[in-house]
């Protein structure tokens, strides 16, 4: 510990009362209160202690802090100032120092400029909205702000521009706009500055100083000028149609500014104002070539371009300038050029595709950047370029960056191939074999996470575009046999969503399946227990699917041709019929072969054990497939030719092919003729009809109440209707004609029902609830789709293969994904439009209304802002008499804590000197009072309406103040 | 506008931080290290702007520290650069040859080296003899 500068033997007197004077009255405090301190660490002792103890460092911090916390409330100002800046440099470490506020406020209002700055700087880092003792300051800060000494109204500016809060905004934004007159130029600029975070936390005070404002653009001093356009500027970002008519003043400064942040400043409130008035687009070409070709700064050439290519693209020669430039741009070394220039160009995508294609090679190249804001840029415009020509060759690009690039953007990349591909309804694609291909080569992307995605495709290119089915399974065969897709590794994380699907595709159309050996193998491998529950549920189901057809596939090409063309459409009759009458004459009995016997044999032996898999949907599946399987065989034992027979009509079932459905099909259905929506259900119900006619009658009816009562039980409310208890009886019988009617409408729309009974499971429940369902027309069920068919149903010709739904109703489109892999938009507190909201319902053009001028500012210190409370007691916390013991309630509060922190020190005195106090301020406060009506009888004559509503805001406000007036006193008494 | 500056080593350790926009402790704290741990990992070549929430982070690195300005999006990422550019020039000339020490031990000057330069948010003086001139200004009034 070094001698520190500052004396401490002054500190000594003082230091003794401090013990019951200190609002923390912590016991650390209390016993190095005691122990006079007579050595100080200054701030250099304490950081290198703290980098010294290495490994004790928060015990180190902690004694320092302690230490502080003494030093803090000493009344030798030398030694708080040293205190508050340690607290500081603590802070800055992530020690809170909030107890520290009320110290840094009597800091800042010392004096020696050397220790408010010191104050200054510790109320800036550390004061937020919540802090209480900010209500403290507003005089001093008017104070300062008016202050003789550039210096010290410097410090207040700087601090209220990171601290305001709307309060102190709607207090002291008058005093920073007189500020715009003063004569010193360097505080013009900084005033200038500092109203707009005044704006922005209290938006009512634009409007008055607005005009101010815009005249500074004229102002002598260029840094005047300068710190107004980055004003404006900032204004017009956000609200760029209500400035549109200062573009004659920006325009003048454009052609006449000799600083390049100026001039970027113009250039960038040209660039949100030209795309709302295109004339001036024209206008501005002549200065931006200018700056194009002579300015040197990189920056102001990129705003300049940024504004050419966002707001005058009708403006063809100049874009051709900027283009150029974006060209040499793009073949720059340095990353941060090359992004910005990508970044430009795809501003462009819309208007001017074609100049944009014309750098495709150099956009290409982005694409294996290693940064990879220079790839994602890239990716963009590459997705924005592609055409039909291109998409093959784009797409062999976008797949071999895959291999180089990192986990992240890979994903991108997939994901920008299917969207580049899927968008407007398979618009580019006219070959969708490549494009299964393509699929296909997507699943075996490492660590892909778009696996649904992919697997949601091939389902939809399937279903929809009928040629490809057979090329489909050919294509997905390979990727179902590759045992190393079943592993469970991080690489795989997707990949079974995909091959869901692709189990799918084959079952489906098992009829184009060729080596049904290899298959059957690969979907009932051991390793697919690897794969998730539905996955497992998809394979044992195709399992099924798959030997259905080979059985019948054989007994087909054995059976003679005549019989090829089998009446799928009785399909239903076939196999209803096998049930009621198994000894049905058959046409010609095919006897099951060796091959399909073992095949069978095989599929019963590796099914077994899913018929004990922990999920029951697996589990129920293969339980199934085993017992279809041992029918079969058990038949087939009996009389050959019978479980072939079986099988080839499971067959027929499941060959039956899904379409896709429209959701709008529902809507064009028409309604049966024999439907009579509008007649009533049954008697019982007119009251409900009736008295859900009357009730506009009732509700204007003004002695409803007794109405009410005198109404018959004919036209009960439908409230009662509703809530009234049923018998047993009558529930029963509702439940079952439901029942029944469900039972018919199943049999009538069987196709539409999933298995299960959770349709019914939900009538019931309705029908508790509400009771009223009998007999209204049941609404057909919405037949539950998967998502890929929700699209559309008919199919339309085009060169291309037909893809069924290609040419519905344009609205039921994709809906607009979002990116997929994006982390989700944090909602921050910095949102700049939330900061900004307030100020867009303010045109600071518009003449001013009644009441809206700037408050005229008073010197300091006849300016008291609470003078307009009636009747209230002046809460300036800085006027000396502010405090008078008129609450009697706080008084009595801080009565007991002082008397509390007595007893512990079992000072007689203590009470002596309080009482001494508040003789003192008695005296005080009466001349405070004079001042006040005086200044109550001015004030009311100017008074306003608008300062009516603000007393009342202060109202409010004065119950926290009050709080803080009393802290004051506190200290108060401590000194005395 | 300017929502806040952070001074970092690579280590994390935030060695000045300025916020233009009202937030509590521990938001900030927060954002310190969610702000070090995007810029501490990216390459050198890479570019030197980051999205960061719904802004941007303009960073550039001086040896062992990370200069970081969190910006509207559309501000001019070039001009930011050359402003945390002209920023360490300062220092530099300031404390003649400045190095990570100097910040630690002179915080509060480096926050008054800060106030010259940006005000609310906002650059308000771009000439660096104009700034020096200004510092030693207000060193004079100290003593």
């Amino acid at each position: 510990m070094s001698l520190p500068d500052l004396p401490s033997m002054k500190d000594m007197p003082s230091l003794s009362s401090i013990g019951s004077s200190a609002a923390e009255g912590a016991k650390g405090v209390y016993t190095a209160a005691n122990n006079v301190k007579l050595f100080q660490k200054n701030l250099r002792d304490m950081i290198t202690g703290i980098r010294a103890a290495k490994d004790k460092q928060k015990d180190y911090m902690n004694k320092c802090l302690q230490d502080i916390r003494a030093e803090v409330v000493s009344s030798d100002i030398r030694t708080k100032a040293v205190a508050i800046e340690k607290a500081t440099y603590l802070h800055s470490l992530g020690y809170n120092m909030n107890w520290a506020s009320f110290h840094v406020v009597e800091l800042m209002s010392t004096d020696n400029v050397k220790y408010k700055r010191v104050g200054y700087l510790a109320a800036t880092q550390s004061f937020g909205d919540d802090t209480d003792v900010v209500l403290l300051i507003p005089n001093l800060l008017k104070k300062d702000l008016a202050s003789p000494n550039p210096a010290e109204a410097a410090l207040a500016i700087a601090c209220l521009g990171n601290i305001v809060t709307p309060e102190l905004s709607q207090t002291l934004v008058a005093d920073v706009y007189s500020l715009l007159n003063n004569h010193k130029p360097d505080l013009r600029r900084r005033a200038c500055l500092c109203l707009y975070k005044c704006f922005l936390r209290y938006p009512e005070a634009l409007r008055p100083s607005f005009a101010r404002l815009t005249e500074c653009l004229e102002d002598d001093d260029q840094g005047v000028v300068q710190a107004a356009v980055t004003v404006l500027s900032e204004l017009a970002m956000h609200n760029p149609k209500t400035y549109l008519p200062l573009a004659p003043k920006f325009y003048k400064l454009l052609t006449t500014s000799s600083s390049n942040w100026m001039t970027i400043k113009l250039v960038k409130v040209f660039g949100v104002l030209t795309p709302l008035e295109p004339r001036l687009a024209k206008k501005l070409v002549g200065p931006l070539g200018e700056i194009l070709e002579t300015t040197s700064a990189k920056s102001l050439l990129y705003e300049c371009i940024r504004t050419i290519v966002a707001g005058m693209t009708s403006q063809e020669k100049i874009v051709r300038q900027a283009v150029d430039k974006l060209k040499d741009m793009l073949n720059d070394t340095d990353p941060n050029i090359k992004f910005l220039a990508l970044h430009a160009l795809t501003f462009l995508l819309e208007s001017h595709p074609r100049i944009v294609a014309e750098h495709k090679g150099n956009i290409y190249g982005c694409i294996e950047h290693e940064d990879s804001n220079i790839q994602y840029c890239a990716l963009k415009i590459v997705r924005g370029l592609v055409t039909k020509k291109t998409l093959m060759d784009t797409t062999a690009l976008l797949m071999g960056a895959m291999g180089k690039s990192e986990q992240r953007f890979r994903d991108e990349l997939v994901w920008s191939v299917i969207h580049i591909c899927m968008n407007d309804r398979y618009a580019l694609v006219t070959d969708f074999v490549w494009y299964l291909t393509v699929l296909a080569d997507l699943v075996r992307v490492p660590s892909s996470s778009h696996g649904s995605l992919v697997g949601d495709q091939l389902v939809d290119i399937c279903l929809r575009v009928e040629v490809v089915r057979e090329s489909a399974v050919a294509i997905l065969k390979p990727l179902l046999l590759d045992p190393s897709l079943l592993e469970r590794s991080e690489s795989n994380a997707t990949v079974p969503e995909a091959l869901k699907a692709i189990a799918w595709i084959v079952g489906e159309y098992a009829q184009y399946v060729a080596d049904h050996d290899a298959v059957i193998a690969a979907l009932s491998h051991p390793n697919v227990a690897n794969l998730p529950a539905p996955v497992q549920a998809v394979y044992v189901q195709s399992l099924l699917k798959v030997y259905a057809s080979a059985v019948s596939m054989h007994a087909g090409s054995v059976r003679p041709a005549p019989e090829m063309p089998a009446p799928v459409l009785a399909a239903h009759e076939q196999l209803e019929g096998m049930y009621v009458d198994p000894e049905m004459p058959k046409s010609s009995p095919v006897p099951m072969t060796a091959s399909l016997h073992r095949l069978g044999e095989k599929i019963r032996t590796n099914v077994a054990p899913f018929c004990k898999s922990l999920h029951l949907e697996v589990r129920e599946r293969g339980c199934q497939l085993k017992t279809i399987l041992d029918m079969t065989f058990a038949a087939e034992a009996e009389t050959p030719g019978e479980g072939v027979a079986l099988m080839e009509a499971f067959a027929v079932v499941l060959s039956e092919e899904i379409q896709p459905v429209s959701l709008k099909a529902q809507r064009k259905v028409e309604p049966a003729p024999e439907l009579l929506l509008t007649a009533p259900l049954s008697k019982e119900w007119d009251g409900l009809l009736l008295s859900s006619d009357d009730e506009g009658s009732d509700d204007e009816a003004p002695d409803r109440k007794k109405k009410k009562k005198g109404k018959g039980k004919e036209d009960r409310s439908v409230t009662e209707l509703f809530t009234q208890k049923k018998s047993k009886e009558q529930i029963a019988r509702e439940e079952a004609e439901a029942r029944e009617m469900l039972q018919r409408h199943r049999e009538k729309m069987g196709q539409y029902y999933l298995g299960g009974e959770v349709p019914e499971a939900k009538e019931k429940k309705k029908k508790k609830k509400k009771g009223d369902a009998e007999a209204l027309p049941e609404p057909e069920p919405e037949p539950e789709l998967p998502l890929y068919m929700q699209q559309s149903m008919a199919g339309g010709k085009m060169a291309r293969p037909t893809i069924k739904g290609e040419d519905d109703s344009s609205d039921d489109e994709y809906a607009p994904k979002s990116k997929g892999g994006g982390s989700g938009k944090f909602k921050s507190k910095i949102d700049a439009a939330e900061l900004h909201a307030g100020l867009g319902t303010y045109d600071p053009l518009k003449p001013l209304g009644r009441g809206e001028e700037m408050p005229s500012v008073e010197a300091y210190p006849t300016f008291d802002p609470y003078a307009n409370e009636p009747g209230g007691p002046p809460t300036n916390a800085f006027a000396v008499g502010a405090y008078r013991g008129k609450d009697k309630k706080k008084k009595k509060d801080s009565k007991k804590k002082d008397s509390k922190k007595d007893s512990k020190k079992k000072d007689s005195k203590g009470e002596k000197k309080e009482a001494n106090n508040a003789d003192k301020k008695e005296k005080k406060a009466p001349k405070a009072d004079e001042g006040k009506v005086k200044k109550e009888k001015k004030e009311k004559t100017a008074k306003t309406e608008k300062k009516e509503s603000k007393s009342k805001d202060k109202k409010e406000s004065k119950s926290k103040s009050d709080k803080a007036a009393k802290k004051l006193s506190k200290v108060s008494i401590g000194e005395a | 506008m300017i929502r806040f500056l952070l001074l970092q080593n690579r280590q994390g350790k935030t060695r000045t931080a300025k916020y233009y926009v009202p937030m509590d402790d521990d938001e900030k704290h927060q954002l310190e290290f969610e702000v070090h741990r995007l810029v501490v990992n990216r390459d050198p070549k890479f570019t030197n702007f980051a999205e960061f929430r719904n802004h941007k982070i303009i960073y550039r690195r001086y040896a062992g520290l990370f200069f970081s300005l969190c910006v509207d999006v559309n501000d001019n990422e070039l001009a930011l650069l050359e402003a945390i550019h002209l920023f360490v020039e300062v220092l530099d000339h300031y404390f003649s040859n400045v190095c990570e020490l100097d910040l630690v031990f002179n915080f509060h000057k480096v926050y008054q080296v800060i106030d010259e330069f940006i005000l609310a948010g906002e650059i308000q003086e771009t000439s660096k003899k104009q700034i020096m001139e200004r510092l030693y200004e207000l060193e004079k009034i100290k003593d």
